[in-house]
């Protein structure tokens, strides 16, 4: 292993020990199954949150593929939502509700999309003023969908993202909200991504 | 040619009009523009005070206001009144100096646009952090001075990009600070370059991914990688800068 990949390989090993203490489990890295990415889309018979936790605790989920859904309307719909939180979630729910399609090949362009609004708007949001002021369940949905892929892309601007959120929010943060469980799917979904890079 | 240099501190600006009132050909101007989120007045007088102490240490800031070539805007650089009074200008390139990013009316009150000088190598490396991803990922670093469009990173004509040798520097912060003093190096070469009989861009296609602000997590690695001297694997032996 070069000494750049070590330096890597000794943060990422650092911040899964991290993890593991805030989810109060001992987490080997081998212990999760794997993941299969869709060709083309996967089929659901769950609604998206239910599948969600099922993912979250590792546990199977069917996938059987099927035909794409249109991503072009998807989009423009997402992005004019941009400062409605409520619909975002309505639309990124019935959308995945097989969450694993966050990886699809068709789902570029809106994994880029939920990336930057994370990473810029969300961000400047949640560092100038404070946590109570976002919506709880969007912001965590879209993370639990970027977790989900960074699991399956070596694009590190990805797990940076979890990394970042882990840094950004507290750590005795509990969300008063009625999906605040999706803090922990987060959380489990992230030290996948952490045991994929390591692994 | 004219060239503007946009920005928000007469002393910023004041370095770089240093820089390239030597290159040939050139007829330099300084607009300060307030930045946003401060007033006008507050940002004239703090401007004013640092013309002040430039003017102690020689004439030039003086003739400078005397030519008309110094230029406090009241307004934000899309407001109306500073499109109309750049376009009266007829300047034929800015230099970007401002923490803002410009609007299409802006842009286009230049004949040729508005250069930006970007510590990232393009199209590879847009938005932020460009250095520290570079640094991670492996990757050469360097400066990419483009004509900026309203996107991030995104503008289509590149004039120069080149890589640039960081092993000296042993912290993110000292790189940083080393590759953005390199605009006194960089806009000259681009202006000489555009006053060329027939200059010609590399293609910036967009493609790039864009960065994202760095976890603490990484930036921790890439101090790391620097004080290893794990940088610019790829520098070729007879890099200049």
């Amino acid at each position: 292993m070069s000494t750049r990949q070590q330096i890597i390989v000794n943060a990422l090993r650092q911040r899964w020990t991290e993890v593991c203490k805030q989810l109060a489990t001992a987490a080997d890295l081998q212990q999760f199954s794997k993941w299969k990415a869709p060709t083309t889309w996967f089929a659901s018979s769950d609604d998206s949150l239910t599948a969600i936790r099922t993912l979250a605790a590792d546990e199977p989920i069917a996938c059987s593929e099927a035909a794409a859904l249109d991503e072009a309307v998807f989009f423009d719909q997402l992005q004019s939502f941009s400062r409605d939180p409520e619909q975002r979630f309505e639309l990124l729910t019935t959308r995945y509700r097989h969450p694993l399609n966050i990886a699809a090949p068709s789902e570029q362009r809106i994994r880029e999309h939920l990336l930057e609004r994370l990473m810029v708007a969300d961000r400047a949001r949640l560092e100038q003023h404070s946590i109570d002021l976002v919506n709880v369940d969007d912001l965590l949905l879209r993370l639990n969908l970027i977790g989900i892929y960074a699991s399956f892309t070596t694009d590190l601007r990805y797990l940076d993202a979890l990394n970042y959120y882990y840094e950004l929010l507290p750590a005795a943060w509990r969300p008063q909200s009625p999906q605040n469980w999706l803090r922990l799917s987060y959380l489990s979904f992230y030290l996948r991504a952490l045991a994929t890079h390591l692994s | 040619m004219r060239t503007g240099i946009l920005a928000h501190s007469f002393s910023s600006a004041f370095a770089i009009y240093k820089a390239v009132r030597d290159v040939p050909g050139q007829e330099v101007y300084i607009i300060i523009s307030p930045p946003p989120h401060r007033s006008a007045l507050t940002s004239h007088l703090a401007n004013l005070a640092r013309f002040v102490v430039a003017s102690l240490n020689g004439l030039d800031p003086v003739r400078l206001f005397a030519k008309g070539r110094l230029i406090f805007l009241r307004a934000p650089l899309h407001d109306p009144a500073s499109v109309d009074r750049l376009k009266k200008l007829k300047l034929d390139v800015g230099l970007h100096k401002t923490g803002v990013i410009y609007r299409d009316v802006t842009i286009n009150a230049f004949r040729l646009g508005i250069l930006n000088h970007h510590i990232g190598i393009l199209p590879g490396y847009r938005g932020r952090s460009v250095l520290e991803w570079s640094i991670l990922q492996g990757d050469p670093v360097g400066i990419t001075v483009f004509f900026i469009d309203t996107g991030i990173d995104t503008g289509a004509r590149i004039v120069v990009s080149e890589q640039v040798d960081i092993s000296a520097y042993k912290s993110v912060g000292e790189a940083k600070e080393y590759l953005f003093n390199l605009d006194q190096v960089f806009f000259p070469k681009a202006l000489t370059l555009l006053t060329g009989s027939n200059p010609s861009f590399e293609v910036n296609d967009g493609t790039g991914p864009r960065y994202f602000v760095m976890s603490k997590l990484f930036r921790g690695v890439v101090e790391q990688l620097l004080q290893a001297n794990e940088v610019n694997p790829h520098l070729p032996q007879d890099s200049s800068t």
